[in-house]
């Protein structure tokens, strides 16, 4: 399977309409939106910093407008219109509203792509994996000769290390987001590390509660 | 608007595992809807087969399951969707199913197979006739209302079944979310609110947000193999533990299901005394009786309990929300009539549930609602629903890659672009997955998809592939040539599905249609449309008439025309040409009209006031 970069241009009358979610140039609605802003889905600018209350204000007014329940008894040409948007519009809500899809989303924009290292634990968090890798396959082997009660308490720990830290992290995004949404070399390198690092918690944490 | 006759209404249906209720939107109040003869509402989910004569729905099969159970089909629900390797030994020890190990359950009446579609469909006609007369008007609309943890292959069954019955599903609603718009009309109970539904055979939990007539599910999780019927089961081996069962099976079958007759009825006993004794006839003369008390019962149900509670956590940690958090808990479906239910649910999210409205009845209520607000009589409510399994593609090694995650709101569309391995591949197939395992063989598959290519050498074609999955739940895959734009048609086999032929086949047989001309009825369904379709865009041109082009005006009306007098011919395939063309003909208009209301909605927005606030 490829990922293909060639499609900005409209595919109903070929002009370029990369980032818009309606065609300037026909005023066809874009087939999925794939290269829509998701910042300009609620006309808001590219910054890292959300109110996140004024999204979700955006977000309701546009599923008001273009939900398909509201266009059942439309012609068809606007009822699958307003299939196409409202999913442009729900996939747009689902990347910004959670600061860790929306870093990523951001730092894709800037050219900056997770996609080489994403397979890769970050060096700060090497030690940790592993420690919890371990506990995990302990809990699941004293599950199998039955008592595990030692096991699930260490692990309990654990998690309760991975929420608070994953607080913390979150909060340092979100301050490295109030630092002004800077897009030099530096400040974009920072940011990245830090959604990696975030990344990496919440996959480690969801394993962990899984297990629980 | 000019004057337009009243549409008749839209109804919700609750199609339950153990029974079925239909309702609408009464003014701004949703209402039940009694059969006009006899008063009730309830419509039990039975179906019997008599050896002549038609099939017979709801009490009276009921009473006949202990005495016919082979060719009484209770809780079809259960079988919707699946395939035969799915159905339990206890369920192949009841009834007879048609022998294979492919495609869709069937089962064995008499000299002929019935699938699960075709027998929920005689539950839904029976509700459309009850409706029909009580509110004296044709019924061709319905929401219907599922598990919100169905799959795409049991919602397609559910649509399915009401083309079956002769009703258009103009959508499919989440029980546990229906249950939150009937107890949402009341603007106390917005927040945070869980919905625990428990019903005859399946479980479901939703988390949602309901804030100013939007409700939004966060989140959902459920088990479509557990319910109240569990309960009896259980019950019913208790029962039978220890009893000197018949040697041949057609006895052993009749004493299972008074059994479990007698179980079901001891545990709504159970509901409200702390005893009961319980007593089954054996074929012999004999009788077995056992006194069963309300802690015996709780013991012996636990486990079922327990099982509900791992989705409602899930629920929770996918919503990323802490029981705390919760405002409000709602219980919907029979089996919450239990008490340990009551106790469990309380302890685990730290508060009294909620149960002013009858569990009974609140599922359809909530469908009365939705049909209300599709047919545009609530245009300040909205429901924000999600898909409750990821879906993904089948991809080397047999590996499933996830496409759309679970909790994802819908509609949602996904795509991808694919090319081909080899020189001169005529065709890319696609395995289309739904579920949360690692690995193919452990999710449901869908359905199989073929898509044809033109020979060239390898990675030269790119074909776009769309997975939209719309606001049932329903996936749609559109292919597209990346290179010349055109889109590609797609070789569908679904894994447990119905194909359209053979529900045309089936619609056919079935003895509604069978006086009718097939020729008589696609010249009415063909007029029927194009009239919508003429009335629709009529009211877009009023609606708008500033955002027509030059000429565009003149090129609308000359379609329309040109349809309108097809219409008082005879040649249903010219109707569908000249609508075809019709829709065409205003497909730029709408486009304009969807662009203008985005940059109004953008508009209007938040510094002017939200009109909520």
């Amino acid at each position: 399977m490829t990922t293909n970069p060639e499609t900005s241009l409209c595919l109903q009358c070929g002009k370029p309409a990369a980032d818009q979610l309606v065609c300037s140039g026909c005023g066809v609605v874009a087939p999925d939106g794939s290269e829509t802003d998701y910042f300009g889905v609620f006309d808001l600018p590219r910054n890292l910093t959300i109110d996140l209350d004024d999204l979700e204000r955006r977000y309701y007014a546009l599923s008001r407008e273009f939900h398909p329940d509201f266009f059942h008894d439309r012609p068809p040409a606007e009822q699958a219109a307003s299939l196409r948007l409202t999913a442009i519009v729900n996939r747009a809500y689902k990347t910004l509203r959670d600061p860790v899809p929306r870093a990523l989303y951001w730092l894709e924009l800037h050219g900056e792509s997770l996609g080489r290292d994403n397979g890769r634990v970050p060096p700060a968090l090497a030690a940790r994996v592993f420690a919890v890798q371990e506990q995990l396959e302990d809990l699941r082997a004293a599950r199998a000769r039955g008592a595990a009660a030692a096991e699930r308490d260490a692990l309990a720990v654990v998690r309760d290390e991975l929420r608070s830290d994953l607080r913390a992290a979150q909060a340092r995004l979100a301050s490295s987001f109030a630092a002004g949404d800077s897009t030099s070399a530096t400040a974009l390198a920072e940011t990245k590390q830090l959604v990696s690092e975030l990344h990496y918690l919440r996959t480690l944490l969801r394993d962990v509660e899984k297990e629980l | 608007m000019t004057d337009v006759e009243r549409p008749p209404p839209i109804v919700g249906i609750d199609l339950g595992t153990t029974n079925s209720l239909v309702a609408w939107l009464d003014g701004e109040t949703p209402r039940v809807i009694a059969d006009p003869a006899t008063g009730e509402v309830i419509v039990p989910s039975v179906v019997s087969f008599p050896a002549a004569g038609d099939p017979i729905v709801g009490n009276e099969a009921r009473a006949l399951a202990p005495i016919a159970p082979a060719t009484t089909i209770q809780s079809v629900k259960r079988f919707m969707g699946l395939g035969p390797e799915h159905v339990s030994a206890a369920d192949r020890q009841r009834y007879t199913f048609v022998d294979g190990d492919r495609g869709v359950v069937r089962f064995v009446i008499g000299d002929r197979s019935y699938t699960p579609p075709e027998i929920s469909a005689f539950v839904l006609k029976e509700l459309k006739r009850r409706a029909e007369a009580a509110l004296g008007c044709a019924i061709r609309k319905a929401v219907v209302t599922v598990p919100a943890y169905f799959n795409d292959s049991q919602r397609q069954a559910t649509k399915d079944a009401g083309r079956l019955a002769g009703l258009e599903v103009l959508r499919l609603v989440n029980e546990p979310t229906a249950a939150a718009l009937a107890y949402g009309l009341d603007r106390a109970n917005e927040g945070t609110v869980a919905v625990y539904d428990f019903g005859g055979g399946t479980f479901d939990v939703s988390i949602l947000k309901m804030e100013r007539g939007i409700f939004e599910v966060k989140a959902t999780g459920g088990d479509t193999r557990l319910g109240g019927d569990d309960a009896d089961e259980i019950v019913a081996a208790w029962l039978l533990a220890g009893a000197d069962l018949p040697a041949d099976a057609a006895a052993r079958r009749d004493l299972q299901a008074r059994a479990r007759r007698a179980a079901e009825e001891a545990k709504c006993r159970l509901s409200s005394t702390a005893a009961t004794d319980i007593t089954v006839a054996l074929a012999s003369g004999q009788t077995i009786a056992r006194r069963l008390t309300r802690a015996e019962f709780d013991r012996l149900v636990a486990p079922i309990v327990e099982r509900t509670l791992a989705p409602c956590r899930q629920a929770l940690a996918d919503a990323g929300l802490e029981p705390a958090d919760v405002t409000a808990v709602v219980l919907v479906g029979g089996s919450t009539r239990m008490p340990l239910v009551r106790t469990k649910v309380a302890e685990l999210f730290g508060r009294e549930p909620l149960c002013s409205l009858d569990p009974d009845q609140v599922v359809a209520l909530g469908a009365g609602v939705q049909a209300g607000i599709l047919g545009g009589r609530r245009k300040d409510m909205l429901l924000l629903d999600v898909v409750p399994l990821s879906l993904g593609i089948e991809t080397m090694g047999g590996v499933m890659t996830r496409l759309i995650e679970r909790n994802t709101t819908i509609p949602t569309s996904h795509r991808e672009t694919f090319t081909t391995a080899v020189d001169n591949q005529t065709a890319v197939a696609l395995h289309v997955l739904q579920g949360e395992r690692e690995l193919a063989q452990d999710c449901r598959s869908l359905a199989r998809f073929s898509i044809p290519i033109e020979p060239a050498t390898a990675g030269f074609p790119r074909v776009d592939v769309t997975f939209m999955i719309d606001a049932n739940g329903i996936l749609n895959v559109t292919a597209r040539d990346v290179r010349t734009g055109r889109e590609r048609s797609l070789d569908v086999k679904p894994s447990y599905g119905l194909s359209d032929e053979e529900i045309e086949r089936m619609l056919e047989e079935s003895i509604d249609f069978a006086e009718e001309d097939v020729a008589a009825r696609l010249l009415a369904e063909a007029r029927t449309e194009a009239e919508s379709l003429i009335r629709q865009v009529e009211r877009t041109i009023h609606d708008s008439p500033a955002r027509l082009a030059d000429g565009e005006e003149d090129a609308i009306r000359g379609a329309i025309a040109a349809l309108g007098a097809a219409l008082q011919e005879t040649d249903y395939n010219r109707i569908r040409d000249l609508a075809q063309a019709l829709s065409d003909a205003s497909t730029p208009f709408a486009h304009r009209i969807m662009e203008a209301s985005l940059k109004h909605a953008l508009e209007s927005k938040p510094a002017g006031g939200d009109p909520w606030a």
